[in-house]
């Protein structure tokens, strides 16, 4: 029998955005105070892509984001990953997100991550709350070093057929199952699912929400 | 102590296992049962590391006889026993024992009063003769880690030293002698160094061992005029100002290097069979950078100012720019990594089994750039700062990380020019007469602050001159190392060792040398081991000590001979021990006495600064 689960994605729902695009943290605790400059000005590009073409090309924006930090050692990646655990994903945990959590868990869900962090920096954070799959995005590395290439899947606008692709190898049931986004990009995701909620939405979502009646979360009312 | 996977992939080449087809495992539990082995520089770091992990894991040794020089205010038996009581090193040997170590080590240690410069250590003829028989091994790590002696000290210590202990092992029925030397006796041979005695100088010549033992000799003859202290100094001057200039025409980075090489290739010559001593079984153990413990005596602990302490403490410091080569292999190893192999070296020696050299570094298997040690530790001072109250400083060092620059180009930061910036500051504020340039008015409000501040700013360039001038002097020391030459240690012979062993003696003995994952080790043991143990002697503080604990010693003879039966478990020998309660000597364990007076002088095996250098750091 399937089971069902609940995808939350981890920027919005469970932890307070930071307003500043994922890679952000790593490019500006880049080693050399010249290469910060120089990959934060390819980051504002990156933005710049995904603010104009919203939908169709967060992929490239998400892959061009993340090629920053090639060039960037194994060393520093695990270190920056657990610095930005502590010092921003665990203070801005939301409660009525993980509260919602815990309700899944209760419920016998089995309990998914997405994220478009990296995963390093994540997997505490999985661990922590208990969660069964974590989805975010994983760098490549080879000889110590970043690439700057993301590994597949790439996590930015999970779609439909990635859920189905998901709920396949994992026998879950996507009609009975939960997803609670934030953003518009979450969209795709949640409309695969039986019982989507949107949890402290932005304006993109919000009216997605509306539109097919979601429930909406004011995570921090 | 179980290995963990390293997650790091390095760019470096890893040299594949040397393949080897062992016809019966080798246990070395078995092989060093009812052995007896002398260990020299106890007092040392590695000494004292390797004589412990001798005693904790391997209670079945018959005994352990450890060589100490007296110091002027103790024996050596109390020495031994201070060390014993104080000693992080002992600190689980303690845990274990609890009240019974001093009756575990009254059945296992064996003191012998002694110095390893004086023929046969000194020992006397009667204790010679008593030994002759009963030694299984001269495990001799007494040495001189100083990189600018006096060489008349080197000389002594690491030459003669050596070769005395060879004369003992000559004058023992079948003891053989493990030597430590250092992997840095190969001088300024580039790339890949394999394990075998040099036959040439690293600078290519032809070298007659005994003959540049008797050059050595006569540079360090040279008196001074007079008994005055000035021209004693100035005698040691020269005696240091001619063995360097020996060192380096002969290829070799330092004194150190030079004097450890000249007991390597003095060994093998003295090692062999002559008309009057018989051939002494020959094992020279060159391990790497002795660095901070792994696991035992446990995570983090270090004893002294070792080589990458003052660097760590340079890092720390507001200087962004080190000399360095990025792509050159920064050769560390723990001590646990190192006593553990010298353990197992010792027992393949006894068992005829071992091979002339080993080499116990990381670089040839496991390698770690220079590069990736500063951006290691950068990160550790990250991390370790994250919680710091000094805001400024923290951002400092987590934003401005350390810069690698060549050594030759002089860049804006380098302390040669800032120092010269220094004193040029300085003379302008000298000739600087505030008083002339106000008027009489203004002289006695604005003229005198302005004064005051005058004099502290000359006094703080001075201050920077000064310390400028000590750090160029750090960066010369150490500038072989981490800029001009590039190494990769061959490890193969060691790490054969492992296909030989059987399970439980490759779980406990084997080379752990792959299995260090740097990361870890460096940012959680490496860095908050220096922090405590190393970095307050820079400072000029004290590392701490555990606190003392009342050790009653049982003299060796009056241990009985049943109590060490092949295979005994620590509880059987303590039964016994306890059986002959009555005759146990009580000793004053020293608890006033500071324990580390004589950490710098004689440990050896691995690379340290000069003390003479890192006592006049910039603090």
């Amino acid at each position: 029998m399937s089971r069902k689960a609940a995808f939350f994605k981890v920027e919005g729902p469970l932890v307070r955005p930071s307003g500043m695009p994922p890679a952000t943290y790593f490019i500006l605790n880049q080693r050399e105070f010249k290469s910060r400059v120089t990959r934060l000005g390819g980051l504002i590009a990156a933005a710049g892509l995904s603010l104009a073409s919203p939908l169709g090309e967060a992929q490239t924006a998400t892959r061009l984001a993340w090629s920053n930090l090639r060039g960037m050692s194994e060393d520093r990646l695990h270190v920056l990953a657990e610095e930005l655990y502590d010092r921003q994903l665990l203070k801005s945990l939301r409660a009525p997100g993980v509260e919602l959590l815990e309700g899944a868990k209760r419920d016998g869900c089995v309990i998914v991550l997405v994220t478009e962090l990296l995963d390093l920096a994540v997997a505490p954070l999985a661990k922590r709350l208990g969660a069964d799959h974590l989805i975010a995005n994983r760098m490549e590395v080879q000889g110590g070093r970043a690439t700057g290439r993301l590994l597949d899947p790439i996590v930015a606008q999970l779609s439909g057929q990635w859920a189905q692709a998901f709920a396949k190898e994992h026998d879950i049931d996507l009609r009975t199952s939960f997803a609670y986004g934030a953003s518009g990009g979450d969209a795709l995701l949640m409309s695969a699912v039986g019982h989507p909620c949107a949890v402290h939405p932005d304006w993109r979502l919000r009216r997605i929400a509306k539109d097919h009646a979601w429930p909406i979360v004011e995570a921090d009312a | 102590m179980k290995p963990t996977t390293p997650s790091h992939t390095s760019t470096s080449p890893t040299a594949p296992l040397p393949a080897s087809a062992p016809l019966t495992p080798f246990s070395i539990i078995e092989a060093l049962a009812g052995r007896e082995i002398m260990v020299t520089g106890f007092t040392g770091f590695l000494g004292k590391v390797l004589v412990a992990q001798l005693l904790m894991d391997l209670p079945a040794v018959r005994r352990v006889h450890v060589l100490i020089r007296a110091s002027r205010s103790e024996d050596a038996l109390s020495r031994f026993v201070r060390i014993a009581a104080r000693s992080p090193a002992f600190r689980p040997l303690r845990e274990r024992f609890g009240e019974d170590l001093g009756a575990f080590l009254g059945a296992r240690i064996e003191v012998h009063e002694g110095d390893v410069s004086e023929p046969l250590f000194g020992l006397g003829e009667a204790t010679v003769r008593d030994l002759a028989p009963r030694l299984d091994a001269i495990v001799h790590v007494a040495g001189l880690t100083d990189f600018a002696p006096d060489p008349r000290r080197a000389l002594e210590t690491n030459v003669e030293g050596a070769l005395n202990a060879a004369d003992l092992a000559a004058r023992c029925e079948r003891a053989v002698l493990v030597h430590t030397s250092t992997c840095y006796v190969v001088g300024i041979r580039q790339g890949h160094i394999p394990e075998e005695i040099l036959a040439t100088t690293p600078s290519g010549r032809a070298w007659d061992p005994e003959a540049e033992f008797a050059h050595l000799q006569a540079l360090a003859c040279h008196e001074a005029d007079s008994d005055t202290q000035a021209a004693q100094r100035e005698a040691r001057d020269v005696r240091i100002g001619a063995a360097s200039a020996r060192a380096d025409l002969l290829g070799f980075t330092n004194i150190y290097t030079y004097s450890k090489a000249l007991a390597e290739a003095l060994l093998v010559g003295r090692c062999l069979k002559s008309s009057r001593r018989r051939a002494v079984p020959l094992t020279i153990l060159r391990p790497a950078i002795i660095e901070c413990a792994e696991h035992f005596p446990f995570e983090g602990w270090n004893e002294g100012i070792n080589t990458t302490g003052p660097l760590l403490w340079l890092c720390k410091s507001y200087l962004r720019h080190f000399p360095s080569s990025p792509d050159h292999n920064f050769d560390v190893v723990p001590v646990d990594t190192v006593t553990r192999s010298m353990i197992a070296i010792t027992a393949m020696a006894m068992a005829g089994r071992a091979k002339a050299v080993y080499q116990l570094g990381t670089s040839g298997s496991n390698p770690m750039s220079i590069d990736r040690g500063f951006e290691l530790t950068n990160l550790a001072i990250r991390k370790h700062m994250a919680s710091s109250e000094h805001r400024s400083e923290r951002n400092f060092k987590r934003f401005f990380d350390n810069v690698l620059v060549p050594a030759d180009v002089e860049h804006a930061f380098s302390p040669l020019k800032l120092k010269r910036v220094a004193r040029g500051l300085r003379s302008t504020l000298e000739t600087l007469d505030i008083g002339a340039l106000l008027p009489k008015s203004l002289k006695k409000p604005v003229g005198r602050p302005i004064e005051r501040m005058k004099d502290n700013a000359e006094l703080f360039l001075q201050g920077a001159d000064r310390q400028l001038g000590r750090v160029q002097k750090l960066f010369d020391i150490y500038r072989p190392f981490i800029h001009d030459n590039s190494w990769t240690f061959a490890n193969a012979n060691v790490r054969a060792i492992d296909a030989q062993l059987d399970d439980e003696s490759r779980e406990r003995f084997g080379w752990a040398g792959d299995a260090i994952d740097w990361r870890k080790y460096w940012i959680d043991v490496l860095y908050p081991g220096l922090g405590v143990w190393c970095l307050p002697l820079l400072e000029g503080k004290e590392a701490p000590e555990d606190p003392a604990v009342p050790l009653v010693l049982m003299p060796p003879t009056e241990v009985p001979e049943d109590a060490i039966e092949l295979g005994d478990d620590v509880e059987h020998v303590l039964h016994h021990v306890h059986t002959h309660a009555a005759h146990v000597h009580t000793l004053d364990c020293g608890h006033d006495l500071p324990l580390r007076e004589e950490l710098r002088d004689d440990e050896a095996g691995e690379l340290s600064t000069a003390s003479t250098a890192t006592s006049e750091l910039p603090l």
